[in-house]
């Protein structure tokens, strides 16, 4: 039973992320095959990549010979109009012209917006959860790593730390935003912050009171960091970002990802102080291997498989955020319509189901297949 | 003395809080200023000429206290003067800016600037140039500046403690009474769907974690994992109300009834009738969610000694579940609850628009969708608040059921 799940969950992501690959060759207004000047040509393809080899009077004058349409033989942002007005796909005149899943108020087809909504699902799904495990192992990763005693610094190296804050703040930032033309600006912040090192680790070598060492609490300052995050409610911050800057798809995507990592970071948290015990840890350690070596040559490979779990379940949030996001109307621009877009779009027109019912089910079924994914790895831990 | 030390830990909290929602308005880009001229010049047609704008984009930066400096301390360079605060006009100030780092003096900056704007020649501003001594290495000195207490983050700070949150422009009202209103709204609607989402949830998991279980509710409850709750909420809305389907629930808002002419029990009746599909919508994910975890808590509870003990004894399974295993297996989810009710915060501004209620929710979306950020950034802090003084109670409780946990964490182990 529990293994039927897991392979129904993995054959259905497989599809989704075939058709959003693909989704071009498979709901596109122009050809996949057609010959113009007696030259076979791939319409459908040149468009994927942006540009077309064909003029645009070509497809009117009748020069081109069309081979092979794709199954739904429009885009997304195709308009029928002789097919407007909510077109119902019980209809076999609508049928008959490719509209499988009926058409919208314009005559959109709702088949090639579903289809093309799978490569946006994909794309929020896969950047978002990539941007949040950087993040979080950027973070949590450290902080577990690290804990509260590896970092030892003296006080001269923690002083001329918060200087090089500041240099970095104002040769690297305000100095070439705020002026028109400063062309030495990064050399002279180098050039300050070389004779800074200089004076603080050479000639204040001898001092006493500079060298004593304090230690830096990584992890307390990271895991209270992460707590205070945790208490920012992530709906309203993404509504005071996306209302005070216009963003496109791809920065909605930064922005779910840069407000997401959290469940992943205090995962890989626990799991680094767990790794940090373990006696491999410690004969590579005794080996003389440096903190960098031992970061990313044995925790971080060994850290990795147990974040699976929290990864499907971050692409699964992430999904869902864009789609809360698409639904209220707000972040993705106009003309690009996801399935959650589809679902708020339904409101205007109850009696059209054929608008809300295949975009709700693609999103249900999509997240809960990762939910499943996510309870069986679960469990085949355990 | 833990909740003392609990108490202290709440003020960096909210100072950290407060700081990054100033943070967050500084920092973004996008000209507030310059987009209510362009309406006020689609409105009323002026403003064509630049000394009327440049006016008019004056006064509203006072308003918003754009001429104060940003923070109590600032690193600028040498050639920079105080004056430069006082010239909020962007386009005029990166003019100024321009002119600044070719020669390295205030003075001369605004000289060749007030030239520009009395439209002299381009050769007169050479000459000016070329008479000028060039002091560039002036720009590369920083300097660390105490600005004193009059700066924009003071007064922002100052203006909360009195519980000024700032102007709306869509309202053209304050942002503090705009909360006010809201607030009672969002926290009748999420202590409805926390109290009901618990209780389900409790009931659901007891259900589940009988011998044999019940195949349809976990079904049910798997589903309801994933089912997004908008998209239920669009359901609901399309089956249930309007009179498409079914017309058994009102379609939308909060009350139909106006105070005057209806008694305070038919207010509240009616509240409660608009809040029906709304709390539902919320309380399923919670109810899903503590299902589960109760579920599991309930099994490992299940095989301890004590468990076996009260068999032994001979008590019959259900006081075995409710009397002893339940109370034990509710003490993890504690923890949960203060989370759940940090996140209803962001659950129900969506459910808020969608069945347009007016909690704080809805206000925020109406204000993020014109640009109105002082009453996003409100509504921001005020959840961000309300969230960390919910976390704060949860501590708290979580100490006074059981109090072998203390103040360290308990995740925190070694060294």
């Amino acid at each position: 039973m529990k293994g039927l799940a897991q392979k129904l969950a993995m054959g259905w992501l497989i599809a989704v992320i075939l058709t959003g690959c693909f989704a071009n060759f498979i709901a596109n207004s122009y050809p996949l095959l057609c010959r113009y000047k007696s030259h076979l040509r791939s319409p459908a393809l040149e468009s994927s990549f942006g540009y077309s080899s064909i003029p645009l009077q070509a497809w009117t004058s009748g020069e081109i010979q069309v081979l092979m349409m794709p199954p739904i033989p429009y885009s997304n942002t195709s308009v029928d109009m002789l097919h407007s007005g909510y077109a119902s796909p019980l209809d076999n005149n609508s049928r008959a012209n490719g509209h499988y899943l009926g058409t919208g108020s314009l005559g959109e087809d709702m088949g090639a917006i579903i289809i093309l909504g799978c490569r946006y699902a994909l794309l929020t799904g896969f950047f978002a959860t990539l941007i949040a495990l950087i993040l979080g192992l950027i973070i949590g990763g450290t902080a577990g790593f690290l804990g509260d005693q590896k970092i030892q610094m003296s006080r001269s190296q923690l002083i001329l730390a918060a200087i090089s804050l500041g240099i970095l703040w104002f040769y690297g930032w305000h100095i070439p935003h705020s002026f028109g033309n400063m062309p030495f600006s990064w050399g002279i912040g180098f050039l300050i912050f070389g004779l800074m090192y200089l004076i603080f680790n050479i000639l204040l070598s001898k001092s006493i009171f500079f060298q004593k060492k304090m230690i830096f609490p990584a992890d307390l300052i990271l895991s209270r960091g992460m707590e205070f995050f945790q208490s920012l409610p992530l709906m309203l911050l993404l509504f005071a970002i996306i209302s005070l800057s216009r963003p496109s798809i791809y920065i909605v995507i930064a922005i779910i990802g840069c407000t997401g990592w959290s469940g992943i970071a205090q995962l890989s948290r626990a799991e680094m102080l767990r790794i940090r015990e373990m006696s491999y840890m410690e004969s590579a350690r005794a080996s003389g291997l440096s903190l960098w070596q031992l970061y990313f040559r044995h925790a971080l490979p060994n850290l990795l498989p147990s974040l699976r779990v929290a990864l499907i379940f971050t692409a699964a949030g992430a999904i869902l955020a864009e789609a809360s996001l698409s639904f209220l109307g707000l972040g993705t621009p106009p003309e690009l319509i996801t399935w959650a877009k589809l679902l708020s779009l339904s409101r205007e027109m109850p009696s059209a189901w054929w608008i809300s019912v295949p975009a709700g089910l693609m999103l249900f079924l999509t997240v809960s297949a990762l939910y499943a994914l996510s309870s069986g790895l679960k469990e085949s831990k355990n | 003395m833990y909740f003392l030390r609990r108490a202290l830990l709440l003020i960096p909290t909210v100072i950290a809080i407060v700081i990054c929602v100033f943070l967050l308005a500084e920092v973004l880009p996008g000209d507030i200023i310059a987009d209510k001229l362009q309406s006020a010049v689609s409105e009323e047609g002026m403003l064509r000429n630049p000394q009327a704008r440049e006016a008019a984009y004056g006064i509203l930066a006072q308003k918003m206290r754009l001429d104060l400096p940003p923070f109590y301390v600032s690193i600028r360079s040498l050639s920079e003067s105080d004056t430069l605060q006082h010239i909020v006009l962007p386009e005029r100030r990166a003019r100024i800016m321009d002119y600044l780092s070719q020669s390295g003096n205030m003075q001369q900056a605004l000289r060749m600037d007030s030239m520009y704007t009395a439209h002299q020649p381009p050769e007169n501003q050479a000459i000016l140039q070329r008479q000028e001594s060039k002091n560039q290495w002036r720009n590369y000195i920083p300097v660390i500046k105490w600005q004193g207490w009059h700066n924009r983050f003071h007064q922002y700070f100052i203006g909360l403690l009195h519980g000024d949150f700032g102007y709306s422009y869509t309202q053209k009202r304050g942002v503090a009474p705009i909360l006010a209103e809201a607030l009672p709204v969002t926290l009748a609607l999420n202590l409805l769907a926390i109290i009901f989402g618990i209780l389900i949830g409790i009931l659901c998991g007891l259900i589940l974690s009988r011998d044999g279980g019940a195949p349809l509710l976990r079904i049910i409850i798997d589903a309801a994992f994933a089912l997004p709750s908008f998209g239920v909420a669009t359901l609901l809305l399309l089956f249930f109300t309007g009179g498409t389907y079914l017309n058994w629930f009102p379609i939308s808002g909060f009350s139909e009834l106006q105070s005057e002419d209806a008694s305070a029990m038919e207010m509240l009746g009616d509240h409660l009738y608009h809040l029906i599909l709304p709390v539902f919508v919320l309380a399923y994910p919670i109810a899903a969610m503590i299902a589960r975890q109760l579920e599991q808590s309930i099994r490992m509870q299940l095989d301890s000694d004590y468990i076996v003990t009260a068999r032994a004894k001979g008590l019959a399974k259900y006081p075995i579940l409710i009397g002893h295993a339940l109370p034990n297996a509710l003490l993890p989810l504690i923890a949960n609850f203060s989370a759940l009710v940090a996140g209803l915060f962001s659950g129900s501004v969506i459910i808020e628009n969608i069945f347009s209620i007016p909690g704080i929710g809805s206000k925020a979306f109406a204000a993020a969708r014109f640009q109105d950020y002082p009453l996003v950034t409100g509504a921001l802090l005020l959840a961000a608040l309300m969230t960390v003084l919910a976390h704060f109670l949860g501590d708290i409780l979580y100490t006074r059921v059981d109090p072998r946990i203390r103040f360290s964490s308990p995740n925190r182990t070694g060294s």
